[in-house]
């Protein structure tokens, strides 16, 4: 079954008025009312609805809203909700809004999945497949391991031991094969130890949608927060662990850091300092803040950036926005880029004098 | 009035969060779990001017910790589950005028209170009224001989004199009253404070502390303070002599994990500071010491001068700060100074997180100052 169209305001009346004059079987307009209880909360019902039209097959559902509705519903809450259960739209129309959710089926799959990641997930899995063989190359070691019959293998330079080719076999189902494809990509480049060692906190974050609520209230431990991840955890161990057992390799302390990449190698200290600026720029516009909030004073070669700012703004906003900043650098330009702001002077001046001296 | 339940084995080079397994169960489970040792200074002001002093590193936009600011800490600490509250971090905070109300207040509150002091400004009159709220006090003392303790310690030689009738004077208070609070020496070792390691210990042995800790001295990442690790290794001899000193009642011991490590750390993501966190003598919230300066902005929480410390811990900034540290954009290796106050809880965890160490519930006697992990 591919699409339903519903009015809301509708559907509901007509709950209340089956419930009020009929005793059995009173959803006669479709089969998946009968799963339908609508809810005092308008998310909830909503929420109900659409997994009722989902359980029902259909793949694409369209809901009519009136404006009156939609105010007295939380739509921002609604939309990450709907999130776990296929894509969301809301579109504003003459009566209200209309509210698309597609790709139903396929959203089943990772129903319950925390919403954080199912974005993600959904593009991994539709994605480029990273399903496959891989077979021992010169100069390159072939590591495999299996388990509960999904296989990872990767191609690993045997000096570094950093992981060049990774490819999955056996994953099925959407869930699984999003989160191995998602898998290969976030390991190539690092260390096996790495992979290891941090190579699932690293998919974590890769996959997790930073506009939605954090999956934990403290620390966010993946395969706690979501059993998906104990899978890529255990064969990423398993990995290093056959790589131990067929070559005698027994290095415990992890010292990794990612290599910039080609083009920010290719850059010199003004080339850099100049992406660097744009990109903050581009943070700055996207949030639609003073363009002159921060300013980039240094950039050295381990990666340390030292802000300036002249603008006068909140002692909490300027921490939070370092932080959020950071991340931005992170994901959108290099990995290894460390915010600062100038040093304060020690204000002691008896302790101040003594360092002088030294 | 501190009242310890028996008498466990004195951890001063190791981590007791073994003890704590229910905590570390609820954070694995991503609970928000409240600190169980909170490390802190009253004010960021000191009377003396060490050589090797990491406050230095530190400075942020100080405020000011009155008695409102502070009983109403300690109120929400014992609220929301914090276990002990060490006064030492970034500040002198015997000089503070809250200091006394702050130890009986917690105290009072069922909070494990120590403090960490240079020891100079304390009478026999005023440490009879603290010792007994105490789990432990600490004096910070790197010499053992009157000229090369005003020289390392940036003090008037006759201040060396007053320290010590101190020290003695807490023995003493401690021996005939009984208490089970228990008095600790610590020397920071730099490599050039070599000749002081002896005359210290024997001093020790004459003033009859329970114990003289011996550690190596915390850097900046840059290695502001320029701290010689590659200088520990001649010493070892004589740091074994010191520990040789030790009898029945007064126990010399070295930190020859963090001294070994010679400032290096074997874990990237720093997972201790929910369980062991630290405010700046300005009223700061920050995840540890190492993160007061300015510079550090990035990571700094609250301030609860301003705000109600329950309110800080249930915020989201508390436990996004949290998240970054713990998460791959963080880098201890390359971002911290050099062995921090949580390091061995660091250790503890990440190591437990690789899988490369169970959670095991500990067994027989818990050790002495279980709530200061
Ligand atoms: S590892 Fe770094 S961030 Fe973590 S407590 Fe130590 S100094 Fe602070």
């Amino acid at each position: 079954m591919d699409k339903i169209t519903l009015n809301y305001e509708e559907m509901v009346a007509a709950y209340w008025d089956s419930l009020n004059t009929v005793l059995r079987g009173f959803n006669a307009q479709g089969e998946f009312l009968d799963l339908w209880v609508p809810d005092e909360d308008g998310v909830s019902s909503i929420l109900n609805l659409v997994e009722a039209v989902q359980e029902t097959g259909y793949n694409q559902m369209e809901l009519d809203l009136t404006t009156e509705t939609a105010q007295e519903i939380d739509l921002a809450r609604l939309q990450e909700e709907l999130v776990a259960l296929g894509t969301v739209n809301l579109e504003p129309t003459a009566t209200g809004y209309r509210l698309q959710v597609n790709g139903l089926t396929e959203g089943a799959a990772f129903h319950n999945l925390h919403a954080a990641y199912v974005a993600a997930l959904r593009q991994a899995y539709q994605g480029p497949s990273q399903a496959g063989e891989l077979s021992a190359q010169e100069g390159l070691e072939l590591v495999h391991c299996t388990i509960k019959g999904v296989g990872l293998s990767v191609l690993v330079e045997p000096q570094r031991k950093i992981i060049q080719q990774a490819k999955w076999q056996g994953a099925e189902g959407p869930l699984e094969v999003g989160m191995m494809n998602a898998c290969c990509q976030v390991i190539l480049g690092l260390s096996l130890l790495e992979a290891a060692d941090h190579g699932v906190l690293r998919l974590e974050d890769y996959l997790r949608d930073e506009r939605l609520r954090r999956p934990a209230a403290g620390i966010v431990i993946p395969e706690k927060v979501e059993p998906a991840f104990g899978l890529p955890l255990e064969l990423l161990r398993g990995l290093l662990s056959d790589f131990r057992k067929r070559t005698g390799y027994d290095q415990t302390i992890n010292f990794f850091v990612k290599a910039y990449s080609n083009a920010w190698q290719a850059l010199d200290g003004a080339g850099r300092k100049q992406r660097l600026q744009e990109s903050l720029d581009q943070f700055l516009k996207d949030r639609k803040l003073n363009p002159k909030l921060f300013e980039v004073l240094s950039l050295d070669e381990k990666g340390r950036v030292t802000l300036a700012s002249e603008v006068e703004f909140g002692r909490d906003q300027k921490a939070q926005l370092l932080l959020q900043l950071e991340r931005h650098l992170d994901k959108h330009l290099e990995e290894n880029l460390h915010l600062y702001v100038q040093e304060l002077e020690d204000k002691n001046s008896k302790r101040r004098k003594t360092q002088e001296n030294e | 009035m501190n009242q310890k339940a028996d008498k466990g084995q004195l951890i001063l080079d190791g981590t007791k969060l073994d003890w704590h397994l229910d905590r570390v169960r609820a954070w694995e489970r991503g609970e928000k779990v409240p600190p169980i040792t909170i490390d802190m200074a009253l004010t960021r002001a000191c009377n003396f001017a060490c050589g090797f002093c990491y406050a230095m590193l530190q400075e942020n936009d100080r405020q000011r910790i009155d008695q409102k600011v502070i009983y109403e800490f300690l109120e929400d600490c014992a609220e929301i589950g914090v276990k002990g509250i060490s006064l030492v971090s970034d500040g002198e905070s015997t000089i503070s005028p809250v200091f006394m109300d702050t130890v009986k207040y917690g105290a009072s509150l069922g909070l494990s209170m120590a403090v960490g002091t240079n020891g100079y400004v304390f009478t026999k009159r005023k440490l009879e009224e603290l010792l007994p709220h105490l789990t432990y006090l600490r004096v910070n003392i790197s010499a053992g001989e009157r000229d090369r303790f005003a020289e390392i310690m940036g003090v008037k030689p006759e201040w060396f004199d007053r320290v010590c009738q101190n020290i003695k004077d807490m023995a003493d208070i401690k021996r005939q009253r009984g208490l089970e609070v228990t008095i600790g020496l610590q020397m920071v070792l730099m490599p050039e404070y070599e000749d002081q390691i002896l005359p210290l210990a024997l001093l020790g042995k004459e003033l009859r502390p329970d114990y003289l800790i011996i550690k190596h001295c915390s850097d900046s990442e840059e290695g502001s303070l320029g701290v010689d690790y590659g200088g520990y290794e001649r010493m070892y001899g004589k740091l074994e002599q010191a520990e040789a000193l030790s009898d029945e009642g007064y126990s010399v011991q070295v930190k020859w994990s963090k001294i070994k490590d010679e400032g290096k750390r074997s874990y990237q993501r720093c997972y201790g500071p929910p369980f062991m966190i630290q405010l700046s003598g300005s009223g700061l919230v920050a995840p540890c010491g190492m993160l007061f300066n300015e510079k550090y902005k990035k990571f700094h929480i609250g301030n609860i001068v301003e705000t109600r410390f329950k309110d800080i811990y249930h915020s989201d900034r508390y436990w996004e700060v949290m998240n970054h540290l713990a998460s791959p954009h963080f880098n201890a290796q390359k971002m911290c100074g050099t062995l921090c106050l949580q390091h061995k809880v660091n250790e503890t965890l990440d190591q437990y997180r690789k899988g490369q160490r169970p959670l095991k519930d500990p067994t027989g006697t818990p050790p002495q100052h279980i709530n200061f992990i």
